[in-house]
């Protein structure tokens, strides 16, 4: 009972969040959260099988590129190239996983590293034609909408952006949520504990493993496809690997046990603390390095799981 | 033609001759228990017929077909379940979960009627919870369902393990060293409930250095050292067997020697 | 190709690979022996060079006392980073990966903020250049060269002696290297020192040649793990033949590709680990 209250406070302070922050920076920065969010809930759920990847970035990149080039070039609406970036970047991780995936470990961890650079190298000096080099793509278009009797509206405001996002996150909050609290998360949490346990168990560790990778990044893609008609241009160090060392970063922030409060509670604290504490630029990654020491010496339940320690504490006194 | 049938299996680690040819069977119904030295080869063995490690040589038959070099999911799928000599382990889950964690092979509904909560999906579900109880119960240790697998005691840690490898419904399984770290009582209780998992129809193999929980427990047993089979018999037969005192004692005689 | 230029390729490559492999040992030394993956390894290699740099430019170009000033700030820094942070975090990788990209942040970051992100140029140690096959060498890479290769010696040499025996017992097995006797901590320790001090030493010898700038650990650190992974675990001699694989094919490459020589050198890695996941001449831990 307890937590459908929390939920419901938490839903409407979201959905009515616009109105109750009116500066569009800030409304900005909530769709940085939200973006992040979803790169860090597909960290984790990689992170569940075993799979440490620090190449989200990468995959993130693909479905914006992909988005981008589908808009620009075959001038497809944006509520097509949503789903179709989100597919070719789940085809593409399929590709590269089925390789990278099997031996999983330290070589996945490596490989998913160099991808992120790989993705940079490529987007910026082959193919310029198509991709832009190092300059990009830009102008890319808006979503719109059709309503009918009020003809085309296109996305304009940061309030509409944050909507559209809401919506993603939302999706993918549903989608993981009924991945794990079925019999396929359960099979992720065996992976993850025990490999052995679970090919004695009939598992076929790989094939799994590859299904949450696959998974992860289409959501990635999604997110990216969103931030490049968002963003209206894309670069390409955009999407470096320091982008897929944040999400680690943030997931450790929220706590690893909770695979979809702590990506938004750590996304959050990341984007918003440095505004509260006016740090910008330079000092802003100094306090990164800071907290993350701190976080991980001495709240290594991350926040989300030092509250809900303290929670506990507090209701058993 | 007996459950399993074990044909002139040899395993080479770097040089080192792990196992020898080695031939055996293990028929329908029996329990078989597998003793020798350590590092006569025994976990090898259960290793590479699970399907961990290929064998260099030689053929695995399970209900006459061919599984000697197939993946251990594979030999899980054909219904062979194993309990590990490590603890292995679901530690940081409550016992619940792992025992639950053995029921994938069982599941019938397809994955996408799962992931969208059907109820097909939702009642097979409730169907697993109350197999996974009565599988709890029947090892007795229901109660501790939702103590986490690190806080257990070693002894119930393989029990647990057990529970696991039951959950698979296995037509063959095996039991690497199920009694270490148990006491006198404890070990009794495991024989009598292996006794009866071998009624309700599962053929099992076991590994373990309790001698007198393998005499009373076992049909027939079989005796490695330095990778070869040395001895097959009845227990009676293998107490008294001049090259199975050897190989175990051997060792000791040493010891008093240089006592 | 020109035989001149080859051969300018040629020697570029061995530099390079001199300097990757002697970050790669020390970063598959902390990680064989103590586990831990250090992303801040590389901060080492850059602040030995600035250390370096500073020593040699107060001390007029005394170079020796410029590298091993800058060795031992470097594996005090690494201990102290060990001790404080690392040691409290024994047996949590996500967490210690984590620690050290905090480290590393800070240390990158720390130094922009108080030096700036420009290049900071030495003069030459060694002036002139020799001319070999019509290619003209400055003296200073040979050096490179020649160095590495030394100090490649004394590693193994420290590896034959009773801590390097050590190492390799903790790295091999710390429960069976504990039984033995040996004190696993203090092993680690010494391990993160020497391993810091060899990225030390790293840095020191790019510095003259070509520049000390915040930003320098970046592409050396990719390099230095990818060698590692690409060799396998506790292999020197892997690390050595696989850096300089790396470096000739990243000089060669940019002679023939520029840029590119990058996507290159990344797909024939993606290749191998195809092939050998745990590396070519071993294992790499599994988490």
């Amino acid at each position: 009972m307890k937590k459908v209250i929390i939920l419901l406070i938490v839903g409407s302070f979201l959905v009515l969040l616009p109105f109750i922050v009116r500066s569009p920076y800030y409304i900005h920065l909530f769709i940085i959260i939200g973006i992040y969010s979803i790169l860090t809930m597909g960290f984790l759920m990689q992170l569940r099988v075993g799979l440490i990847s620090i190449g989200v970035a990468a995959f993130w990149g693909i479905g914006a590129y992909a988005s981008a080039l589908l808009a620009t070039r075959l001038g497809l609406s944006f509520w097509l190239c949503l789903p179709v970036a989100g597919i070719v970047t789940g085809v593409i991780s399929l590709g590269i996983g089925s390789i990278i995936v099997r031996p999983a470990g330290i070589s996945f961890f490596i490989m998913t590293l160099a991808l992120n650079f790989i993705l940079v190298q490529v987007l910026g000096t082959t193919y310029v034609e198509l991709f832009g080099g190092w300059g990009g793509i830009s102008s890319i278009p808006r979503p719109s909408i059709f309503i009918l009797f009020f003809g085309s509206l296109e996305f304009v405001s940061k309030t509409s952006y944050y909507y559209l996002m809401l919506s993603l996150l939302l999706l993918t909050i549903l989608v993981f949520y009924s991945i794990y609290h079925s019999r396929i998360g359960r099979t992720f949490n065996t992976i993850g504990e025990s490999p052995m346990l679970s090919e004695s168990l009939g598992i076929n560790v790989f094939r799994c493993r590859l299904a949450a990778f696959v998974i992860a990044n289409f959501f990635s893609g999604l997110a990216g496809s969103f931030y490049a008609h968002y963003q209206g241009f894309l670069v390409p160090e955009a999407f470096d690997f320091w982008k897929s060392i944040y999400v680690q970063i943030y997931s450790i922030f929220g706590g690893v046990s909770y695979l979809i409060w702590g990506p938004i509670v750590g996304s959050a604290t990341a984007v918003i603390i440095p505004e509260f504490l006016r740090i910008t630029g330079l000092l802003e990654a100094i306090f990164y390095g800071i907290l993350i020491l701190v976080i991980v010496l001495f709240l290594p339940a991350g926040i989300v799981g030092s509250l809900c320690q303290a929670h506990k504490k507090y209701m058993s006194r | 033609m007996a459950l399993l049938e074990v044909r002139d299996l040899s395993k080479n680690f770097g040089g080192l001759a792990a196992i020898t040819r080695l031939n055996f069977d293990v028929s329908d119904g029996e329990i078989l228990g597998l003793i020798g030295p350590n590092g006569a080869g025994k976990t090898t063995l259960f290793n590479i017929i699970t399907g961990f490690f290929p064998p260099d040589m030689g053929k695995i038959l399970f209900e006459g077909k061919n599984i000697t070099h197939l993946k251990p999911h594979k030999v899980a799928q054909r219904g062979i379940g194993r309990t590990f000599q490590l603890t292995t382990l679901c530690i940081r889950s409550s016992v619940f979960v792992n025992v639950f964690a053995g029921f994938h092979l069982n599941y019938k509904v397809n994955v996408w009627k799962a992931f969208l909560h059907f109820s097909s999906a939702r009642k097979e579900e409730e169907t697993m919870k109350e197999r996974a109880m009565k599988i709890l119960e029947f090892m007795g240790i229901a109660s501790l369902k939702d103590e986490l697998a690190r806080n257990l005691p070693h002894g119930h840690q393989r029990i647990l393990g057990v529970c696991i490898a039951l959950a698979t419904n296995p037509k063959l399984l095996f039991l690497d060293e199920p009694m270490t770290g148990m006491n006198p009582e404890e070990t009794a209780t495991l024989v009598s409930l292996v006794k009866k998992i071998r009624d309700d129809g599962v053929t099992i193999v076991v590994v373990e250095h309790d001698m007198k929980a393998i005499m009373k427990l076992c049909d027939r047993i079989m005796v490695m050292n330095f990778g070869e089979k040395i001895a097959e018999g009845l227990p009676n037969e293998i107490k008294e067997n001049k090259d199975v005192i050897e190989a175990y004692l051997g060792r000791e005689e040493t010891l008093v020697d240089v006592a | 190709m020109e035989i001149s230029t080859i051969f300018q390729c040629l020697i570029n490559g061995i530099a390079l690979a001199a300097i990757y492999v002697l970050v790669a040992s020390g970063f598959s030394l902390v990680l064989g022996v103590t586990r831990i993956l250090n992303f801040a390894h590389a901060e080492f290699y850059m602040l030995g060079a600035f250390t370096f740099y500073a020593i040699s430019g107060f001390f007029k170009f005394n170079w020796i006392l410029g590298i091993i000033g800058s060795s031992l700030a470097m594996a005090v820094l690494g201990g102290v980073c060990y001790w404080f942070i690392f040691r409290p975090l024994y047996g949590f990788f996500l967490r210690t990966v984590a620690a050290s990209i905090g480290i590393a942040l800070i240390i990158v970051q720390g130094t922009v903020v108080v030096i700036g992100e420009k290049d900071f140029f030495m003069s030459p140690l060694f002036s002139g250049s020799v001319n070999i096959a019509g290619a003209t060498i400055s003296v200073e890479r040979l050096i490179i060269c020649v160095f590495s290769l030394l100090l490649m010696l004394i590693l193994g040499i420290i590896l034959k002696t009773k801590v390097g025996k050590a190492m390799y017992a903790v790295a091999e097995d710390q429960d069976a290297a504990a039984l033995q006797g040996i004190n696993v901590k203090r092993i680690f320790l010494i391990a993160m020192c020497l391993g810091c001090a060899m990225a030390a030493v790293g840095g020191s010898l790019v510095a003259p040649i070509f520049s000390v700038n915040s930003h320098m650990g970046g592409p050396v650190f990719i390099m230095a793990i990818l060698t590692t992974i690409l060799s396998g675990h506790g292999s020197i001699k892997g690390a050595i033949i696989v850096g300089s694989i790396i470096g000739l094919t990243e000089s060669f490459g940019y002679y023939f590709l520029g840029s590119a020589n990058l996507v290159l050198i990344f797909f024939i890695a993606l290749v191998i680990i195809y092939f050998k996941p745990f590396g070519i001449f071993g294992r790499v831990h599994q988490i």
